[in-house]
């Protein structure tokens, strides 16, 4: 995986898997946040998918550190992951924005769209009969790709977590 | 083979698809109204080759009476919600070799024959092995012998290509989704095969490269027939057991912390949650075969919110 450094936000690209070394993320995870003192912002979105090696390694690294973080621009591979090990949220953890999969009937394909919390999503308790309806840039509909229940459940634990 | 149904609560043209299936498997149909009658029909019929019983979730109690009545029989219960919403003591019944859901509407019902008919197939020819006994005619499987990283990696980038391909100008993003959950999908279970499967691999961390001999080595295939895209990953070691498996796409489990796990906690579970069937085949200490079969639907949502099938087959 490759990494950059802008400010508190840390960019990621490349593949977390079995042959990730997150040495020097994890270095760089503590010096910024040394720096700034702030909460570090880690950007996935040029990651394009995790396995569950490197899954493991990432979470076990973030619990050696101790860093508080925020995911900003979540791919939908680990929103997915999100809602399936619960050690994301065990530790200092929030999210400010994340990508979700919306289906256009007129086009036949799916397009990628990064919802911001609190702003695109509300936090709540649940979403069962939640309905979140999208337009594209040429105003046609799009409709979530996504159980809104099972998606949003990592928002649900986040609005628990927060009281 | 012999199938014995028993589903009084089914149409008449349910039951008369089903029996369309046995047939063209060359199979012995027979419709049970109760215990009674189900074991007259064994009686007058000899057990035979196979015994198979059809059932619903419905009738859980019924298909407990069999399985004290024919310790021997197999069984296929048909379902009409999913089997990791089902309860605990019939997803672990011992008799049940495939989970099978029920048709959305009888206008699919030709699909719903042909997909019986490849898992009676199974039972009857008791050839259980192979991705071509459950992808249609036009499909043209193709193979890669994994022994290390690199031909994990050149494995994945291939079934990436081929997969994107099909998309290639037209539903362009659509395609790439596809692609990145079957590459997620064999990734697992290849590290499954390496690390869990063989012996002398386990309480290895995944993370270390690794390097197998050709005993070891796995053998990953896919195709695609128009319908299913499918998948399977082949270990030479035949130890998974079918509590073992149910154990993992157990969806009453709490959710997973990797922090203790020597593996992710992606695997089996992950890939059920994708495909539209999942069989796993075992021939004890000899290879163990897992078979997912992906319907591109057009709405990810749509595969995701599916009726899954799992069957477990162990060749004698």
């Amino acid at each position: 995986m490759r990494l950059k450094v802008e400010k508190s936000t840390i960019f990621l690209s490349g593949e977390m898997n079995e042959d990730t070394d997150f040495d020097e993320t994890l270095r760089m995870l503590k010096e910024t946040h040394q720096a700034t003192g702030e909460r570090v912002r880690i950007d996935l979105s040029n990651v394009i998918r995790g396995n569950s090696v490197g899954i493991m390694n990432w979470i076990r690294y973030l619990y050696e550190c101790q860093v508080p973080i925020c995911y900003v621009n979540a791919p939908v591979w680990l929103v997915e992951q999100f809602n399936t090990i619960n050690d994301f949220f065990r530790m200092d953890v929030s999210v400010e924005s994340f990508f979700a999969r919306f289906y256009s009937e007129a086009d036949d394909d799916i397009y990628m769209r990064c919802l911001t919390v609190g702003v695109d999503i509300p936090l709540l308790d649940d979403y069962s009969d939640y309905e979140l309806n999208m337009v594209d840039e040429s105003g046609k509909a799009m409709e979530a790709d996504f159980s809104t229940e099972m998606y949003f459940d990592f928002l649900r634990e986040l609005k628990q977590k927060q009281g | 083979m012999h199938v014995i149904c028993y589903l009084p609560e089914q149409s008449r043209a349910l039951i008369n698809d089903l029996a369309t299936a046995v047939n063209a498997t060359g199979g012995r149909f027979d419709v049970s109204e109760n215990i009674e009658s189900c074991e007259a029909i064994v009686v007058e019929q000899g057990l035979g080759r196979t015994f198979v019983f059809v059932t619903t979730d419905l009738n859980f109690e019924f298909l407990k009476q069999v399985e004290q009545k024919f310790s021997n029989c197999s069984s296929i219960v048909l379902l009409n919600k999913q089997l990791i919403d089902q309860p605990t003591e019939l997803r672990y019944s011992p008799s049940v070799v495939s989970f099978f859901p029920l048709p959305s509407t009888q206008k699919h019902s030709g699909y719903w024959i042909s997909e019986l008919m490849c898992l009676f197939l199974k039972i009857n020819e008791r050839s259980i092995f192979g991705l071509d006994k459950l992808l249609a005619f036009p499909a043209r499987p193709v193979s890669y012998l994994v022994f290390n990283d690199a031909d994990k990696r050149n494995a994945l980038n291939a079934l990436k290509r081929q997969v994107m391909g099909l998309g290639e100008n037209l539903a362009k993003i659509r395609f790439e989704e596809y692609a990145s959950r079957l590459e997620m999908m064999v990734d697992e279970l290849v590290l499954n095969a390496v690390f869990n499967a063989n012996p002398s691999f386990r309480g290895r961390q995944r993370g270390n490269e690794f390097s197998l001999t050709n005993e070891e080595s796995v053998l990953v295939s896919w195709g695609f027939d128009g319908k299913y895209f499918g998948f399977s990953v082949v270990d030479r070691f035949g130890l998974l057991e079918r509590n073992i498996v149910l154990n993992y796409l157990d969806k009453t489990l709490p959710k997973e912390s990797v922090l203790l796990r020597s593996s992710g906690g992606m695997g089996l579970r992950f890939v059920f949650e994708r495909v539209s069937h999942l069989h796993v085949n075992v021939s004890p200490s000899r290879q163990t075969e897992i078979v997912g079969l992906l319907c591109f639907e057009k709405r990810l949502r749509d595969i995701d919110s599916q009726m899954r099938s799992f069957s477990f087959f162990k060749s004698n």
